[in-house]
């Protein structure tokens, strides 16, 4: 385990953010996860010859046979290619699973925009691959988990690709908040809980350190501990429900939707509201999503309230949030170091 | 607000640990809560309806008792088979067990009245705060549950009250051996609210808040589904071994041993570790672990603690024993190098 590290790790540290080279990753991955090799098929859905294959092989032409033969993954290449613009894990035949890359500029900014292309593809990558290698990642089960798995496994990878300074995946926690808040079916991928808790450690932990293996172990460790549990998710995921299904009209520049979040979130007494709706919001006002600029007196304004709410949630603790708080703030009580309410 | 905070607490404050008045709980309970006038309080051991007001109602909710089909067999089979209490949302009644219950909760030097009392929040938890019933994930209705009945042990005997540290483990052990334990792995929240006693003015939060309180501990800390599936795959050839246990039976707890002192998965260490130095401690009447071997346990166990207790939980297990993690000038943690294996 420890001999694998070093080439796990030397290959692909510090990687150029500028490329992203599907046949070497594929390569990779059959180097680091040898029991994958004819399981899980590597697929560049906006290519002419899709089948990443770097070997010629007997093998590599059965799978590029039973690809062209089954309908559900040749419809599900299409509809990805063409709709949703966006990569997928899908069942395969025999058991197998079917990497479908999207390998242009994806519908929705998934990292920092100022990221490279590149970069956005390696991450949906690792996303992609986190689904087919990792225990419970699959769909089968808890959905909003094996995307949380997922997700976990693809900020390590990056922080293991381009050095724990690399600022590219930080806007992945407000981005995922922000889908959750306005896309439909949209409780299925709300991953923020626990990106957030990985950036916060991103210089505790030597990533470079670890074994492929052992990439995995942390991934899904991660998200185990910090996976919103889907009782609270559900309650969330209510409260905000006016807002769902409005990307597009936001996408289109319009700007009702973040109005009614903006008097969700100033007005929520709910910590996981607020934090969610705030992380959402707070996507739009530093300029995240293309096509949004949000100017003026009134965001101004948003912008002043929001940090003062924050600062409060970041002075109290998350679970006393708003217990009281507006007409009994917290205070330190001396010598008995209690957390009172003023009367 | 601030003055039913008052009012919540002057009465439950520092409350007599000898004493449980079930019917001055009731009628607290009625100035806390309105709509649970509605609930049947039935002390199970007394087949008795506490009711403490003397009026037309009583007599309707007596009818309404008698005339509720399968309540009594569910009395009985709690207090004849189970020994114990639950709040039925389908009878809308608790059926409270009075005397010394089947499996304890608390440490075992607290008295029967404060158990009882424990009982008592904790199915009033399933009663009064959303999410608490089985029917929306049994294992989280159990954690609010707890979670409840710890902060009102807080506010009811003061943060100091060590009554209630045992309830980590107890519950711990509880999940490894009984049979149908995967419902109550309650753990993870009640040690985090024991975590911060001296940290949140128990005293000052109206019950309003004390229920909303509970729900956040809950929804906060409780271990999310799939994992708790994974860890009761875990310890799966545990199940069913607690009678063996509660007579004194030493081999199940053998077996834990060795599961524990090997274990790379921390949250299988973690919670088996916490049942087993409960009987180790010797809260387990009937449960004496002395002699070479479990002294050894002992000394192990210590050990295994002390590095999952250094180390970051995340990475507990994770080529650890090998390569202890070290910090470096950056202050990254990083893993020394495999001298052994080299």
């Amino acid at each position: 385990m420890t001999k694998i590290a070093p080439v796990f790790n030397q290959n692909v540290q510090r990687q150029d953010p500028a490329v992203f080279d599907y046949a070497r990753e594929v390569e990779q991955v059959w180097r680091d996860f040898p029991e994958t090799k004819d399981k899980v098929f590597f697929l560049d859905i906006c290519a002419e010859q899709k089948l990443i294959y770097p070997e010629e092989s007997e093998q590599k032409q059965k799978i590029q046979q039973h690809i062209d033969g089954n309908r559900y993954i040749l419809s599900t290449i299409e509809e990805y290619n063409t709709v949703e613009k966006s990569s997928c894990c899908a069942p395969a035949f025999n058991d197998a699973k079917c990497l479908l890359l999207y390998t242009k500029k994806h519908a929705m900014d998934l990292i920092t925009k100022t990221a490279t292309a590149a970069q956005e593809t390696a991450f949906v990558f690792d996303h992609e691959l986190g689904h087919a290698i990792i225990p419970d990642a699959g769909y089968r089960g808890n959905r909003n988990m094996a995307e949380c798995i997922a997700d976990a496994y693809a900020v390590i990878r990056h922080f293991q690709r381009f050095g724990a300074d690399s600022t590219a995946v930080d806007a992945l926690v407000g981005g995922r908040s922000f889908l959750f808040a306005f896309k439909r079916n949209r409780a299925s991928h709300f991953t923020s809980p626990v990106v957030e808790k990985i950036l916060a450690r991103r210089y505790d932990i030597a990533w470079d350190s670890l074994t492929p293996q052992q990439t995995t172990q942390l991934a899904w460790r991660f998200a185990m501990e910090y996976a919103m549990h889907p009782v609270l998710l559900d309650t969330v995921d209510r409260d905000l429900k006016k807002l769902q299904g409005k990307i597009g009209d936001i996408k289109n520049g319009d700007t009702d939707a973040l109005e009614d979040l903006v008097w969700k979130v100033l007005s929520t007494n709910i910590s996981d509201v607020f934090k969610c709706g705030a992380a959402a919001l707070k996507f739009c006002l530093d300029g995240q999503m293309a096509n949004i600029i949000l100017q003026g007196e009134y965001w101004d304004n948003v912008r002043q309230r929001l940090a003062e709410k924050q600062k409060i949630f970041t002075a109290q603790a998350k679970l006393l949030f708003s217990l009281g708080a507006e007409d009994r703030p917290l205070q330190r009580t001396i010598p008995s170091n209690v957390i009172k309410f003023k009367p | 607000m601030a003055d039913t905070a008052t009012t919540f607490n002057q009465a439950a404050q520092r409350q007599d640990p000898a004493v449980f008045d079930y019917a001055r709980e009731v009628a607290q309970v009625w100035r806390d809560f309105p709509t649970t006038k509605k609930v049947h309080f039935l002390d199970i051991c007394k087949r008795k309806l506490v009711y403490p007001e003397e009026s037309a109602e009583r007599e309707t909710m007596l009818q309404l008792l008698n005339n509720k089909k399968n309540l009594l067999s569910d009395v009985d089979q709690m207090d004849l088979v189970e020994k114990s209490s639950c709040y039925s949302p389908y009878h809308g009644a608790m059926l409270l067990y009075t005397q010394q219950h089947k499996h304890s909760f608390l440490d075992q030097k607290a008295s029967q009245a404060m158990e009882t009392m424990f009982v008592f929040d904790h199915e009033m938890g399933h009663a009064v705060i959303p999410n608490a019933h089985y029917g929306e994930g049994r294992n989280k209705a159990e954690c609010i549950a707890d979670a409840y009945a710890v902060i009102r042990h807080l506010q009811r005997y003061g943060a100091d009250s060590a009554a209630i540290d045992a309830l980590v483990q107890q519950r711990a052990l509880q999940f490894i051996f009984r049979k149908d334990r995967a419902s109550h792995l309650t753990s993870p929240v009640t040690e985090q609210i024991l975590a911060r006693r001296h940290e949140i003015a128990w005293d000052n939060l109206t019950p309003a808040e004390t229920t909303k309180l509970a729900w956040r501990f809950a929804m906060e800390y409780a271990v999310h589904p799939v994992l708790l599936d994974v860890i009761d795959k875990d310890f799966k050839k545990f199940q069913g071994k607690m009678e063996d246990i509660e007579k004194g039976v030493v081999s199940p707890l053998q077996e834990l041993a060795e599961k524990v002192l090997t274990t790379d998965a921390s949250a299988v260490f973690k919670y088996g570790a916490a049942a087993l130095k409960l009987c180790l401690d010797g809260q387990k009447a009937n449960i004496i672990l002395q002699g070479e071997y479990w002294d050894s346990v002992r000394q192990q166990l210590a050990e295994r603690q002390k590095i999952f207790a250094a180390q970051d939980k995340l990475l507990f297990g994770l080529g650890a024993e090998d390569r202890p993690l070290q910090v470096f000038k950056n202050n990254v943690l990083k893993f020394a190098s495999p001298g052994k294996r080299q």
